[in-house]
Order: structure tokens, then sequence, then C-alpha cells
């Protein structure tokens, strides 16, 4: 059982990110490491991310077997863009036979995305989050996809994406409540700068679906350490910062320290309205994030 | 009507010989492109022009290929594969093949990708296999933001199957995961 499944719902989670290197030298993802493994008593667990903006790094299947091979427990993100059915579990069972058992299940991404570095690539979608979360299920139960017998069952812990800025937000509601009916484990947030985004999605899903949410969900916080990162962000669908925080890091003095502050002061407003934990984010700077981290 | 769209003039003049022709099928890429541009693609491409009815009935078509240097079809995939069996000769598509659309005014729209697996049942009548880059079984996707789609502004099509579906009062079965075919 991983620590992060046995821990969801008991306590207040916090969870790490670390992206592959964008090349086979592994110095510096190996320094990286090293600084998130001092931090580990803090952490259960760290998402390893899949080329995220069709952005070309190494596999995240690689990267999350170098982790696990450094006793760093990480949640293995799978996006369906970039392998068929097939590909996406047979390196599932490959990650299940490497003890990996937290899977982030992504959509991923379009190859024609605005940040991609290859939009001639040709995306395969030919599962998508939801019909993922259903095989990992399936691989649970011992079974692939079809139904057919695997050799052993696997253990995977099965989380996935929520956009609580996505507007309209119905979709994003109906969405959320279709990978629950299939049994999918957490979810994961993208960044969200403001409290209230995440209460008035909230709000809206006990509204339309009649159930609560939030013991379900990791919320995506990333610590903003300059103005060009908050100006970077507010480019990316989904992602609201307001003019109150932004003009809180344009005017700092020390726009690192003041953008940890910020962080900290929303994971515990995070805490108070009772959600199951924060998934912190580096957005390129891990020195940032080790700061937020420590804070803790 | 099947969608076509034309390849880029350069890459076509890059083509061109002494002697051209550009055979044109009388169905489909009347209906895409006005009959005037057509003629003045022939023109660019220094082609003699000629229609040839319904190529996917099969016709009969009249031309000696030796008597050209380059020969351009504009018609769909299976049209040109039609011209190539007939004639027995290299033959250069002069457009690509996008999907089955339908005409807003002027404005083409892929609305059908034919992939053999109908589901428009489920889907309040709209499709996401077409009309979703991502061809999404179960969207939107999160990359959603002000309705519009994150690959090229469209209109995001799962938010018009949402609200096709809450208008038909089924949103329960939007609810509910679909799985692609497993089986052939």
């Amino acid at each position: 059982m991983s620590k992060l499944s046995e821990n969801f719902g008991k306590t207040f989670i916090v969870t790490g990110e670390i992206a592959p290197p964008r090349g086979p030298n592994l110095d510096e993802f190996n320094h990286e490491l090293e600084e998130i493994k001092k931090l580990m008593p803090k952490l259960y667990g760290v998402n390893v991310v899949d080329i995220p903006g069709s952005l070309l790094l190494m596999s995240s299947l690689a990267a999350s077997i170098i982790l696990k091979q450094n006793d760093v427990e990480p949640i293995y993100q799978l996006v369906c863009r970039d392998r068929n059915m097939l590909a996406l579990q047979a390196d599932l069972i490959g990650a299940a036979a490497f003890g990996i058992e937290n899977v982030l299940a992504l959509t991923g991404d379009h190859p024609a995305c605005k940040s991609s570095d290859h939009p001639g690539a040709k995306p395969v979608f030919d599962l998508d989050s939801t019909t993922l979360i259903m095989a990992m299920k399936a691989m649970n139960q011992g079974r692939d996809i079809t139904g057919k017998e695997l050799n052993m069952s696997t253990s995977f812990f099965v989380g996935a994406a929520l956009s609580p800025g996505a507007t309209p937000s119905d979709g994003e509601i109906y969405k959320a409540k279709r990978k629950l009916n299939v049994g999918v484990d957490f979810f994961q947030t993208q960044a969200v700068f403001e409290p209230s985004l995440i209460e008035n999605f909230l709000d809206k899903y006990e509204k339309l679906i009649g159930e609560d949410l939030r013991d379900k969900i990791l919320v995506g916080l990333v610590p903003l350490y300059d103005y060009d990162l908050v100006q970077f962000l507010r480019t990316i669908p989904g992602i609201i910062i307001s003019d109150k925080t932004g003009n809180r890091i344009k005017n700092a003095p020390d726009p690192v320290e003041e953008g940890i502050n910020i962080a900290a002061g929303y994971m515990d407003k995070i805490k108070e309205i009772g959600l199951a934990g924060v998934h912190l984010m580096p957005a390129g700077r891990v020195e940032a994030l080790l700061r937020l981290i420590e804070e803790i | 009507m099947i969608t076509l769209r034309i390849k880029d003039i350069n890459e076509l003049k890059s083509r061109c010989g002494e002697r051209n022709l550009l055979i044109q099928c009388s169905l489909c890429p009347g209906w895409n492109i006005k009959q005037k541009d057509i003629d003045s693609l022939a023109n660019e491409l220094n082609a003699e022009l000629k229609k040839i009815a319904t190529l996917c009935n099969r016709p009969k078509i009249e031309i000696n290929p030796s008597d050209y240097d380059t020969i351009f079809v504009l018609a769909c995939g299976a049209g040109v594969q039609i011209v190539a069996e007939e004639l027995k000769t290299l033959v250069i598509p002069a457009a690509d093949t996008t999907g089955i659309g339908i005409k807003d005014g002027e404005k083409i729209t892929k609305y059908c990708k034919a992939c053999g697996n109908c589901i428009l049942d489920r889907t309040g009548g709209i499709c996401p296999i077409a009309r979703c880059p991502k061809s999404l079984l179960n969207g939107p996707c999160g990359g959603v933001h002000n309705s519009l789609c994150e690959v090229d502004d469209r209109p995001c099509v799962w938010n018009l199957i949402v609200e096709r579906m809450k208008e038909l009062g089924r949103l329960d079965e939007l609810m509910q995961p679909r799985m692609p075919k497993l089986k052939r």
C-alpha cells in the first residue's frame, strides 16, 4: 500500500512535483531529487510529470522508477496523448512491476496546443482520463481493459485532474462525477491562486450533484517567485490570479518570500475549508518549492 | 459533403511540368470551392482543366496519360485513387481530404469523420469524434476556457454536448462513462 493511499483522508496530505530531464544527463535531476529526498518526511508523494504542454522530456515512467529506486514515492503521471490502449496498459504493468502504485490519469494537452514543441506529432487519445481510470481499476481486479486476466492484480491508487477554473464549470462538474462513478480515488487540481475559486466550484458541485467533494481534493499551489511568473501563469487556461495577489508580488521587496507567504496563507485556508491536502508545484524553480515545504 | 482543402500552391507548382492537367471531380470540389477559384488554380498550375462526373462512380476516364507530364486531381482521396487506378500512372492530389462537413453560409465546418462507430444517439446528436481535436468520448478536457477549445479557439464541442443534454433532460447519461470500441 502506498504512503499516499494509506494516509489519504486521515491526515492533511502534501505532495510535491519533479520534472524529468530534457535529455539523458541526470545530474540536475539527481540534485533536485536529493533536495526533495531531505523533505520526504513532510511529503506523501512526488508527482512526475508526463511531457506537460507537449514539451518533450524523458518519460515519466523512467523518471518514476528512478524516484522509486531512491526511496522517494512517485505519483506517476500518465497521459493518453501519446500511447494507445495497449501501450498505456503495458506501461502500467511495467510501473506495477517496479512497485509504483500512485498514478495520476490525465488526458493530456494536445500536441498542437500553444506551448507544444512538437505541434505536428500525431495525437492518440485512444483512451481518455476517464477510461484510463477504468483500465487501472480493471487491472486492480487482475484483468486488462478487455476483461482478459493478468498474471497478478495491480494495486493502483488512482488520481485524476480537476479544473475548478474551467469556464463554464458545468462540463467539468459532470466529468468529475463521471470519474467518481468509475472509482477515482482522489483529485488533484490545476494551480489555484484564489481560494474563493475552489469554494465556488465546490458549492456548485454540491448544488448540481448533491455531494460533497472536498475530502477527495488536493489543491494545486505554486509559490509565485516573481511578477514574470504571475504574468505567464495568467496566460494559461483555467488559472486566475487577482490584481491584489499579483500586486503583492510586484511590489514586494523580496518576491520569493512574499510568494511563500501567500502560498502558506492559502494552505491554511485550504485546511480550514476541509480539503484533503495540497499539491505543491515548482513552476520551474525548485528552490521556492523547497522553501515552501520547509514552512510546513 | 466531403470537405477538401487545397494544398499549398507553391508545393503544387513545384510538381508542375511543361504539360499539366488538372482533373476535377464534378461532385465535392465544386461544393467546397467556387468554380472561379478552381479555374484560377488551373491557371496558376498552367494546367488544362478537365471535369469528370462523380469519380466515386468509377466513370470511364478517356485521357491518355502520356499526353501530360503532370496530372493533378482535385477530388477526395477516393477520387484520386480511382484516377490513379484507371490511368495506371502517378497522379498528384491537389487537395487534402479533411472530413465530412456542412455549410453555414460560406463557412464549412467538419461534422463527421466517418469513424465507423457512430455514437450520436449518446451525445445529443453532436459528434465529439469529428468536432473535438482530441476526439474525446468523455469530455470536456481541462483545456476549455471561456467555452473555447485549447487548440484553436473553436467553441468547445463538449460544452455544446453538455448544453444539449441539459435541454434534452438526459444529464444522467452524460455522467456515465463511454468506452471506445474494444473489439472489431
